[in-house]
Parts: C-alpha cells; structure tokens; sequence
C-alpha cells in the first residue's frame, strides 16, 4: 500500500508543477491581454457621460436604500434620489427652493406653511403632491428614530391643507428650525411609504423625486441612472452616477490621481504636492470650512473650572501650526468667537476680528500667575505643589486629531503646561466623551447655516451631555438667553446682537478652546466634468457626502466634450 | 479508532474556546456597536439621541438579558447556524457577507499557496542538489533576507511601484467593478489580473519558508543509501533527483502546505488590507473595529474551522504516510 | 519505505519546522556519554560547544554579529539623541541631508532619531517578548512532557487548542480592545504565540524522561523541580536556543504589523509606529521613501540575522547539512555522472 501512495503523491507533484507552468503562461497571456483592454476603455468616447464619485470609504455597500435607514445610507440616496424641500447654503446661508416653491412664516413665528411645486413627478409616475409632504413628517413623528435631526419635540402638527400646500405648526416659536424641516428632511412616496417602518425598510427599488434612478447594487459599486421625469431635466447633464465603494483614503487618492474618480471626498495630507501637482490643469480641492475642531476641556473638573487656565491654554496654542501640520494648512486657525470664519463674517463682532494665531507664551504665562500657579524648577507650572497637567483623548486612527494633540502638547509644554495624549478606540472615546469622563479632548463643533446652529448644538444647557453635544458641560443663563432671543425671532438685526453676544462670552470665558476650523473634504477633477463649486463660486458645499448639496452640485455639471 | 474519538473531541473543544473568546473579549471593550456606529455617523453633524436608541434597538444591544444568557442564545444560534446580521453592514445577515468575501480569499490564498508551495519545492529541490553552487550560495541567503522582511511593507512597496508608478497592474478591488460577476471572460481577466499582485506578495513572502526545509531535508535524504544506491545504478540525474530523493524529502512539506491551507483564511489579512482586496481579513479589521460582534463571530469561526480543517487533513496525511506516528501519538 | 523514513522518523510533529528541531545537539554516541556527567558540566559544556560552533558556523557569526549590532544600537544609540524625536518642526518632508540624515516625516521630525529610538523600544519589546514566550514554552513543554498523566492531558489539551487558534486575527480583536501601547502588543502575542514551542519541548522531554540519567537521578532522590530544570532541561537547551530565536524573529513581525494597523501606541517611537505614520501620511504617494524605507529595511535586515542563527543551529544539531560535506557528496556524485 505505501509504494502506491508514495508514487501517487510523486504524480502530484509532478502535476503540480505541469499546471504551475501552464498556469504562469496563461497569466502572461492575461496581462497582455489586460493591458491592451486597459488602455482601450480608458479612452470611453461613447456618448453616455458617467461620473465616477469617491464618497463611500471603507467596507462594502448593503442594500439600505431607504432615506432614513439609521445605520447608514447609501451615497446618492439622500439627494440624488430623495430631495429636500429647501436647499441651505452653509457657506453663505442663502436658501434656494428645490420641491417647496416657496414658503411663509406666520406673524407670530409659530406657522410655517409651504407651497408646494407643482408639476413634480414621483419616479414610478405618480404625482407629488402636499400629501406626500405631509406624510412624511407625520411618518418621522410615528417613527422616533427616523427623526434623527429631532425636529418633533418642537412642532405640534402638521396638514395638508390642499395638494400644493403644508401647514407646519410649532408649539413654541423657533425659526432655526427651518434648516432642519426644510433642509434636511427626505420627502418620501406616502404610497410607497405607507405601510413600512422607514428605519427597517430595505427599500429595493427607491422611487424618488430626484434627478437620477437607482439602476444597479453590488457591493463594489452603485450605480444611478439619469431620471429623465426630474422636474427640471434640463439642468442635468451628466448620465449616469457611480459610486464604487473604497476601501480607505489612500486608495481613493490613487483611484483619482489616475483619473478613475472625477469626485472625491476624502482627507488625505500633502495634496498640493501628492494631487494637484500631478495635474495642474484638472485636479483642484477646496476645503470649505463648515465645522470647527476645537479642545473640549472638562468645566466641571478644577482647575479646567478657573477661566484663566482656559486663557492660558488658549494663549499657548499655535494654531497656525495647527492648521498646516494637523490639516496641511486647508483649513484657517479658528476664532475663538466659535463663528467659523469667513462663513460667519457678516456676524462678526469688529473686537473679535484677529485671530490668535501664534503662540503668545508669555501672556499664557501671565495669566497662569493671576491665576495662582508658579513655574517649577522643570519649567511645569503649580499650583499648591500640583502641577498643571492633564490629558487629551483623542481618536485613534484619527490621524489630523493625533498630529493635533501632538502640537498641542508640544505648544503647551513649552508654555510650562503637562499635558499627555490619551490615544483611545473611537467607542471608548464616544463613552468618555458623552460621560464627562476626560480632562480635555480634541472634538467637532459641527456648523449650520448660521453661527446660531454652533452655539446652540455645544452650548445650550438643554444640550448638557450625556443628552446632547454640550460635551464640555457649559451651564450659564446668559448664553442659554441669547440663543433664547435668537431663536424667538425673524428679525435679521436682533438676531445678529444675539449672536454677538455669544460671540463675546465664548472669547471671554472660553467654553471650550477653538483650535482650527474644520473643512468637508472636497477634491474634484474638471478633466470630465466642469461647473464644481469652489471658493469663487461657493454655491454648495462640495463634498459629495454633503447632503443635499450633492443635488445641487450635480444640477451644476457640465460634460467635457 | 480511540485516537480518532480523541481527535473529534478536542476539535469540538477548539472550536468551542474560540466561539467563546470572540463572545467576550468584544463585549468586555468599552462602549458598544452602537455608539461605534454613532460615532461614524457623527461626521455629517449632530445627530438625536432617539437615533441612538434606534441602533441599539435595532443591533439588539439595548437587551437586559445578562451576558450569559445571551451567550447562550448565541450558542445556540450557532448550532442552528444562525449568524445573525450585521451591525456594520445593517442590514446584510453575516452569512451573505462572508459569502460574498470568502470566495475572493479562498481563490488568491489557494493560488497563492499552491505557486509558492510548488516554486518553493523545486527551487529547495534544485539548491540542494546544486549544493554549493552558485545558484545555492546566492539564493540561501537572499530567501533568509525574503522571509525577514515584514509581509505589509513588502505589499505596499508592490504596491507602490507596479500598481501605482509603473502602472502595470491595478493596486485596488478584486475584479474591474463596472463589470456584472459572472462566468464570463472579461470578469474572469479581470479578477486574474487584479489577483497578480497580491498573489505575488503572498509567493514571496512565503516562498522561503518551502525552499529552505525543502533544501535541508532534501540535503539530508541525499546521503541516504537508497538515493546513493539509485545513483550507483546509473539511473538518469532526474530520475534520481525527482524520483528517488524529492519524492521522499517533500514529505514534511506536505503536512506544512496541509497547514498553510488552513491560514489562507486567516493570514492574507494584511495582503487584503493593502491591496483593497476584498476578502475575509478586510471584513476581520472592519468588524474589530465598528465592534460587529456578529460579524467578528461569525468570521472568527470560520478561520477556526478552516485551520481546524486543515489540521485534520495533516493528521490524516501524516497517518497515511507514517504508520508508526499512529503509535507514537497513543503514546 | 522503511530506509526512507528516517528524517521524519521524530513524526510526532506535525510540521516541517518541529522536525527539524528535533534532531538532537551532538551525534547519539556522543549525547548518551554527555548525559551521564553532573548538569553543571552539561551545561558548561553546551554553551562551549555552542561558543565552538557559532565562531566556527559562519551563518551563525554573521547573524551574531547582526543581531549584536542593532542590541548595542538599541542599548547606546538613544544616548547620542539629544532632542525628543517626535519633536515637530516646520523643516517638513526634507529628503536625506547632512542635518537629517534620513531625511524628515511629514511633521518635520527626524527619521534617524526616530529610528535610532524606535530600535530601542522595538529591540527591547522584541526580545522581552520573546524572552516571555521562550519561559512559557519550557514551562508547560517541560512540566507536561515530564509528569504525563492529567497534567499532560490537559496541558497538552491546552497547548494544542492554542495551537489551532488563529494567531494574528487572534492577536487583533485581542489587541483592539484593550488599551494601546507596547504592553499590550507583548501580551498578545505572548497570548497567540507560546504554544509552538510548548508542543516541540514536551515531545523532547517525553522522550527524555525515561533516560537512564533521569532515572538515576530519581534513585538519587533529586526533587522533581530539580530533575526537571538542571538535568532534562539543559539537554534541550539547543531547541530552546532555536526556538527563542525563531520567536523573537516572529514577535518582531507580529508586532510591526499590529502597529502598522494602528493597534500599537501611535505616539510611542518604534519601527512599527514609524510604518503606521509613514502610511498615514500618505508617505509613499508623496514620494517620501526615506521615511517608509528605513524601518522596513531594518526590520529585515534584522530578521535575516535571526535566521541565519537560526540556520546554524540547525547545521550544528544536524551535521548533515553543514557545508564541510559538500566536496564528499560532489564528488560522489561526479563520479556517478
């Protein structure tokens, strides 16, 4: 039995190496034959105008098409396929009606009612109608959890008075609200809608009012196909959308360094020398400002609780180093006013007009001595023999937030603070965070059309932690009664006092330390494709990840012929 | 008969402890799939607490059972082979994404092992036989520096310079993806050439580790009397080399590849992550880090069934081929 | 069959490598002789061979000199830097220079200092690490192969189940979910990695312990711990080298991937921190080899010199394969051609 077995293994190897050889020929023949394949459909001069776009980073897709799928929605659903009934410029804060025509307020700010378009198609036919609207804000109050943007606490009802009109009622007054009603909310089929869970449906076959259609899943790629009933077809040119799912931003850089993607949203250093240069003519990025980074220090924790300390910390940032080693310089040193300049420019109080952008040693110094505390013979500063020093969580694999608490603590330890960085995994400084368990952490003050959505998200003590994203614990009457008087009103000049004095406390009392403002990542290619928006032009935020902006930027393009 | 119970039993048992440990270690990190989840989302703006309340709900993390009567539940889950779903991929059950991946891991790990396996033994054949030659003297020493080096600088440097600046092959994806999946020649091109580079990082770093056992065992087989005998009796150089000296040295080898293709699952992980492949190990990193216990469960078993599985096949090769294991092994 | 089967006679192993560990230190005649004399002498008498063999095996003199070279690099390299290595500077992506060595990182700091510094910790966690793995082998190999019974059922049981875990998607939930830094890198490969060399040495032992100087030893009433420690375990002092290095060039690898995946402490300074920042920052698309190169090459150059050891062992346990017998086996075969 053994002399058999040992031969039929000596066959095998021998077979092994028979179909090793013919397989490594093969492969040649399919290089070549790759290689001319390659070359050929690079050169796609059919008529059909695809635009390839790199905003999914990370696994594959799944088939969640609904709008409000809580765990995550596919890129193109929200904008490309659901609209909006209002369009908000975060650079700007103009508003441009998409499905409402038009929309009022009532005198006592308590009634919002839209009007309807008219003449807007559903993709499967059907008409649009004030019932849909209606519908779908009546869904989200049935459906908590699709209401991520929390709009039903404040509202009481909202009808359909006729096919073109809906009647939005407040409880109380609250304008601001608007970005989230009518900017930020899917208007959905109630026919196809009806009778699902929004959260739970998996939505198969989408049917929008949008410019594009869903044509094809896979777990690669998705693709839209241009929806030639859009109620205004004429301002889409381009065919056909895809998304192809990327599994991190080096490769996206490389996908479209070789012009395999026209539309990238994605964060990667250098990209003047790494993107741009390769490609002066097409390849272009801008990052609009639309958020702030800023270190969140604990209010209730001595000596966090000591103003001064705050202003010291402040003083011996270096925020202009910040800005070009953390962000390769994309985005400017924040205002420590927490407006994100120069979106917020028209709200500026003059006294705040210089941002500190160099580290002023000395003044931290000197605050740190008002304050109580003297320079130790290490150069670290104490106070009752304790020395000035805590720690800064950030996220790990976060590499912008890791370099920042880098120059961080290399700023402060020269201004004669400790700090160490705490690198921790994103759960465990989603926990920290929410709980109050940190003595500083680097972290996101997310904007709004106005600076009013800023102050309001991290600083209203309705917003207090764990329940909201008043993270740092800021609790002061004063500023909960200027957003109180923002909020309560329509008139422009009332509210842009209310906003100065916001303005006023922050750079005063420091609530939290704006380090740099913080950019939707945005690089495109004009090689196919014209009509981006970029800083001459900011008709939308880029990034393609920014919703709706998507629609609006998509509506804009024009094919290179 | 008793060796084989024996076997079964401590297969069971492996499979057990590493179910087991993937239950608990995730759960012991802070936080939970949720709030990774958030903490995602969060970087298009704020988002309701009721949204979190919804993932919880829907992840089923929010649960007041305890932690063991929910490993419970997850035992038994297993033993009907339900995976669940996905909490990364929500709504996709764990099932269709290994699905989807293992194919991809399978096919490269396969090709890849085979070609190193089959290169490996016949350059080790071929050293051992040139004993001293140029070819041996310059090979030993450059495979020792191969298998030194770390396997994801290697794959990047691939990366870099055939993928990236030569532009030679692509350095991203399976498979072109504006073609459909199928049995057809351009998706089959495709996937192949996209395989190339991955599948030669594979080869090299692993090609050492053949080539030297295969060298060293053949060198010692060489001085056994049969293969003198053979020589002795004027058979072809060939003939002697193959026939008589390689088919006996490769036999250690044999167990060893039995082995690595157990690893295929779990080992070209950062392969995979280098090259955008897709694949097991990119799914691994990607549950690990959205804390996707379901998926993480679920892959996790299948990398143990699949080194299990291949120690099996050892076993059942190194009984075949060695009688006297079997006793020794009762011993 | 039968006169085939001599080099995998040791079958007990189930992979190549086991194998070609088992084969004993000295010839058998020389080993039964050796292992009648007092442990001391044994021992003594180990390392001189060892001492002989590795000054005479060039593999081994080369790797020595190696792995020497980056120890005294480690331990005397850091001295020489003055500044933190991690310090930032606004002099940003500098290729080679007479001020910078190896060039700067992205953030304007250091390659060179980083290397020379990342060495140390790399060097140090890499060899504590395997130091760690090495005990853990001999303690469960030795103590299950030599009291049998339940204790080697379940020690076996135990090694055995460690062996079939996946070791590095293993080491990565482990690594993910507990605090990050060097410490729990050298835990978890400690945790995926001790069961290799458990399983060769109690093979070893089981076959050792029903020697003849064992036996004399218990008639001799030496304590168990005794028997174990000063009369098996310097016989097997050869497996144990050969393990220990072959673990250390493994530990090396394993954690520069496991930093390179961001699962070490980024803001620590070692090779494999080095390759997480070089990738992160996009080192290779912005053309900055410097930065990416160097631990790479280090890493490798390093682990080649393990090897090479590890080689020479393997010629000095099994004479077979040393080069000195080459011109008998050319000749042999000159003549038959």
């Amino acid at each position: 039995m053994a002399p058999n077995l040992f031969s039929s293994i000596g066959g095998k190897k021998y077979r092994v190496g028979i179909s090793l050889v013919s397989f490594l020929v093969i492969m040649a023949f399919v290089v070549a034959a790759c290689g001319n394949g390659g070359s050929g459909s690079q050169g796609k001069t059919d008529k059909k105008h695809v635009l390839n776009i790199g905003s999914h980073v990370g696994g594959d897709f799944t088939s969640a098409l609904s709008p409000y799928n809580p765990t995550q929605v596919n890129e193109g659903i929200q904008g490309m396929v659901y609209e909006t009934l209002l369009f908000f410029n975060r650079n700007d804060g103009k508003i441009t009606p998409l499905l409402a025509a038009d929309y009022k307020w009532s005198s006592d700010e308590k009634q919002l009612t839209f009007t309807t378009r008219q003449g807007v198609k559903w993709s499967d036919g059907q008409p649009f109608t004030a019932h849909d609207v209606a519908f779908t804000f009546n869904m989200l109050k049935q459906y908590p959890a699709a209401d991520s943007k929390g709009i039903w606490p404040y509202l009481s009802s909202v009808n359909a008075t006729d096919d073109n009109t809906v009647v939005v009622t407040f409880q109380k007054p609250n304008p601001p609200l608007l970005w989230y009603i009518g900017g930020q909310t899917w208007i959905v089929p109630e026919h196809i809608f009806k009778n699902v869970d929004p959260t739970k449906t998996q939505n198969q076959n989408p049917i929008g009012t949008g410019p594009f259609t869903f044509n094809k899943f896979s777990p690669q790629v998705l693709v839209y196909k241009r929806n030639p009933g859009y109620w205004d077809a004429n301002d889409i040119k381009v065919d056909e959308l895809d998304y192809p799912a990327v599994k991190d931003n080096a490769t996206l850089q490389l996908k479209m360094m070789q012009g395999q993607i026209d539309w990238g949203s994605f964060f990667a250093p250098n990209l003047d020398q790494t993107f741009v240069a390769k490609d002066p003519t097409h390849n272009h990025y801008w990052m609009s400002p639309t958020d702030m980074f800023t270190l969140y220090i604990n209010l209730t924790k001595a000596p966090f609780n000591q103003v001064e300390v705050r202003q010291a910390i402040s003083a011996a940032l270096d925020r202009s180093q910040l800005s070009q080693q953390a962000e390769s310089g994309y985005v400017a040193p924040a205002s420590t006013t927490g407006l994100i300049l120069p979106n917020g420019n028209s709200y500026l109080d003059p006294t705040y007009q210089t941002v500190q952008a160099k580290a002023d040693a000395a003044k931290a110094a000197q605050l740190l001595q008002s304050a109580g505390y003297s320079k130790g013979s290490d150069g670290i500063f104490a106070k009752n023999g304790k020395e000035l020093s805590f720690s800064i969580k950030v996220v790990n694999g976060w590499t912008d937030w890791e370099t920042m608490a880098a120059v961080i603590k290399q700023n402060l330890h020269n201004a004669g603070i400790n700090a160490t960085v705490d690198d921790i995994q994103d759960t465990a400084y989603f926990d920290a965070r929410n709980n109050g368990n940190f003595d500083a952490l680097i972290g996101g003050l997310f904007g709004g059309p106005t600076p009013f959505y800023l102050y309001d998200t991290h600083l209203n003590s309705v917003n207090l932690s764990p329940k909201g994203y008043n993270w740092g614990k800021w609790n002061d009457s004063q500023t909960d009664k200027l957003l109180q008087a923002y909020s309560s009103t329509l008139d422009p000049d009332k509210q842009k006092l209310a906003i100065q004095g916001l303005e006023k406390i922050y750079a005063t009392q420091l609530p939290n330390i704006p380090l740099v403002n913080a950019a939707s990542w945005y690089e495109y290619s004009t090689k196919n494709f014209t009509g981006w928006p970029d800083k001459s032009n900011p008709y939308a935020v880029g990034a393609a990840y920014a919703v709706p902006d998507d629609l609006i930027v998509i509506r804009h393009l024009t094919p290179v012929n | 008969m008793r060796h084989l119970f024996r076997r079964i039993l401590f297969y069971i048992l492996a499979i057990w402890i590493s179910v087991t440990l993937n239950f608990f270690i995730p759960r012991l990190a802070p936080g939970n799939p949720a709030e990774a989840m958030l903490t995602r989302l969060e970087r298009r703006g704020p988002i309701s607490p009721a949204t979190q309340k919804a993932l919880e709900a829907a992840f089923g993390v929010n649960t007041t059972d305890s932690l063991w009567l929910q490993y419970g539940k997850y035992l038994n889950n297993l033993l009907h082979g339900n995976f669940g779903i996905s909490y990364i991929e929500y709504p996709t059950p764990v099932i269709t994404i290994i699905g989807q991946n293992i194919v991809w891991t399978l096919i490269l790990g396969a090709v890849a092992v085979i070609i190193s396996f089959a290169l490996g033994c016949l350059l080790g054949v071929i050293m051992a036989w040139k004993r001293g030659s140029f070819v041996d003297t310059f090979l030993a020493p450059a495979m020792t520096f191969l298998s030194a080096i770390p396997y994801f600088w290697l794959a990047l440097i691939i990366l870099y310079v055939f993928g990236f600046t030569l532009n030679w092959f692509p350095f991203s994806d399976g498979y072109d993806t504006s073609l459909d999946v199928g049995w057809n020649s351009a998706f089959i091109f495709s996937a192949v050439y996209h395989a190339i580079l991955p599948a030669l990082t594979i080869v090299l770093s692993s090609i050492a580790g053949w080539l030297l056992v295969m060298r060293n065992t053949m060198i010692t087989t060489l001085s056994e009397d049969y293969v003198l005998m053979a020589n002795a009796k004027g058979l072809t150089k060939g003939r002697v080399m193959f026939f008589y000296a390689a088919r006996n040295a490769i036999l250690p080898n044999i167990t060893g590849f039995a082995l690595a293709l157990g690893t295929i699952v779990g080992g070209q992980l950062l392969t995979e992550i280098v090259f955008s492949y897709p694949g097991i190990g990119f799914s691994l990193l990607q549950a690990v880090q959205g804390q996707d216990y379901p998926l993480l469960q679920a892959i996790f078993l299948f990398i143990a069934l699949a080194v299990l599985g291949a120690n099996f096949l050892a076993d059942l090769a190194f009984v075949a081929l060695d009688p006297r294991v079997r006793q020794e092994r009762s011993a | 069959m039968n006169t085939s089967s001599s080099q995998f006679s040791q079958g007990s192993n189930s992979t190549a490598k086991q194998i070609k560990q088992d084969n004993p230190l000295t010839p058998e005649r020389e080993m039964v002789r050796a292992l009648r004399r007092p442990w001391y002498e044994r021992a003594g008498r180990g390392a001189q061979v060892v001492w002989h063999e590795s000054t005479k095996n060039k593999k081994v003199a080369i790797g020595l000199i190696i792995v020497l070279f980056f120890i005294l690099v480690a331990a005397f390299g850091p001295l020489f830097v003055h500044t933190d290595p991690n310090l930032l500077s606004m002099d940003a992506q500098a290729a080679p220079s007479a001020a910078h060595p190896l060039g700067t990182t992205a953030l304007g700091q250091d390659i060179f200092k980083q290397l020379v510094v990342g060495t140390r910790s790399s060097i140090f966690w890499g060899f504590l690490t395997g130091i760690a793995v090495t005990i853990i082998s001999i303690l469960v190999g030795l103590v299950g192969g030599y009291f049998g019974g339940a204790v080697d059922e379940f020690l076996s049981l135990l090694t055995n189940v460690f062996l079939v875990l996946p070791a590095l998607p293993l080491a990565i939930v482990l690594a993910s979910y507990f605090p990050r830094g060097p410490q729990t890198v050298a835990a978890v490969i400690i945790v995926t990695s001790w069961s290799w060399g458990a399983r060769v040495l109690r093979a070893q032992t089981l076959s050792m312990r029903s020697r003849e100087f064992v036996s004399s030893a218990k008639s001799n009433g030496e304590t168990i711990w005794r028997i174990i420690f000063f009369e098996i375990f310097p016989n097997e002092i050869s497996i144990v080298a050969a393990n220990f290095v072959s673990t250390t060039l493994y530990v090396i690898l394993a954690s520069a991937s496991l930093e390179f995946l961001g699962l070490g402490d980024p803001n620590g300074i070692s090779w494999g921190a080095m390759f997480y920042w070089a990738q992160k920052d996009n080192a290779l698309i912005s053309g900055l080899w410097w930065w990416f190169v160097p631990p790479g090459i280090c890493i490798a150059v390093l682990g080649a010199g393990l090897s090479l050891i590890n080689f020479g062992i393997d010629e000095i346990a099994d004479p077979r394969l040393r080069q000195e017998k080459i011109p008998k086996l050319v000749r042999e075969k000159k003549v038959i051609a």
